[in-house]
């Protein structure tokens, strides 16, 4: 690491994370300007974004990136709920036709919950209801609160809330 | 006691479940009740409570009915069952020549009306969902 080097990563503002800073001592060139870092941190449905301050005028393709991802995850977590839903009917369908014992079913839901168990998601942000309304307007059809709880896994109460604050707002 | 409005709900041990149509939707954990079957109820639906909880203590909703013989009565209506085996759906003759399918539950049950009958107006306030807070 060059002198020059260190004193730009002392010029970093200190909010930097020194996470970041740790990277640049570790990988960045010497010949580089640090000012243009950018750090993006997956946190499961959304991005965390760390840019420097030549980037910040690029931020609009990041909102653009970010609210892809989010709209990637949701698009996952209905995937995964309808798998679910179809997995428990198939199972179901086996108990009536007398194909698997009523000991076998209860023995594979409670060995292999996960497969079949629908879970809500408590930590679910409002944010995220802007993606879905996207979503929904796309799929061109109607859905109850209790749809989209259960396809999103969302507490059913937190739709209800949102469909209410959001007609409040359109009809004060 | 009657609940015809969105939101009104049931909370028993044992219910009469009737409907044009009933329908499986999913099998999912509700917090403090655990594993349930959800089902939907849409066109005409209606639940009564047969045997009420003991300790007579609603665990989901604290706005729910408890009481013996409290129904609720709406166009859509939500109903989730503590069974992991789907339920026995029966035909029935419900209201004049209309037939309609029932389900007799005899595990916890919990039956919301997810949209009231169009003709009825809504309730001013109307019923908020209002959880079970879970002991720590």
């Amino acid at each position: 690491m060059t002198t020059k080097n260190h004193k730009y990563i002392s010029s970093i503002n200190t909010s930097t994370p020194s996470f970041v800073k740790k990277s640049f001592e570790r990988t960045i060139p010497a010949d580089t300007r640090i000012e243009s870092y950018l750090f993006v941190i997956n946190e499961g449905d959304r991005f965390r974004w760390m840019s420097g301050e030549s980037n910040t005028h690029i931020s609009n393709i990041y909102c653009i990136l970010e609210n892809y991802h989010s709209k990637e995850f949701l698009f996952l977590k209905a995937l995964e709920n309808l798998i679910k839903k179809a997995e428990f009917l198939q199972l179901s369908l086996q108990l009536e036709q007398e194909l698997i014992s009523e000991d076998d079913f209860f023995s594979e839901l409670e060995s292999n919950e996960d497969k079949y168990l629908i879970k809500l998601d408590e930590n679910f942000k409002i944010e995220n209801f802007k993606v879905i309304s996207h979503i929904m307007n796309r799929l061109g059809r109607n859905f109850n609160s209790d749809e989209i709880s259960e396809m999103f896994s969302i507490p059913i109460e937190r739709v209800n809330d949102y469909i209410d604050d959001h007609l409040n707002k359109l009809h004060p | 006691m009657k609940g015809v409005w969105n939101g009104s709900a049931i909370e028993c041990t044992a219910a009469e479940i009737i409907s044009r149509k009933i329908n499986y939707s999913s099998y999912m954990k509700i917090n403090k009740i655990g594993n349930c079957l959800v089902y939907k109820c849409s066109q005409n639906s209606e639940a009564t409570v047969k045997k009420e909880l003991s300790p007579k203590e609603a665990l989901h909703n604290q706005n729910s009915n408890l009481s013996l013989n409290d129904k609720v009565e709406g166009e859509n209506m939500l109903v989730a069952v503590n069974v992991r085996r789907q339920l026995k759906i029966g035909l029935v003759n419900h209201t004049g020549r209309h037939k309609a399918q029932y389900v007799n539950t005899t595990d916890y049950t919990y039956a919301e009306i997810s949209r009231q009958i169009p003709c009825v107006p809504l309730l001013d306030p109307p019923i908020v969902f209002k959880p079970v807070l879970i002991e720590e």
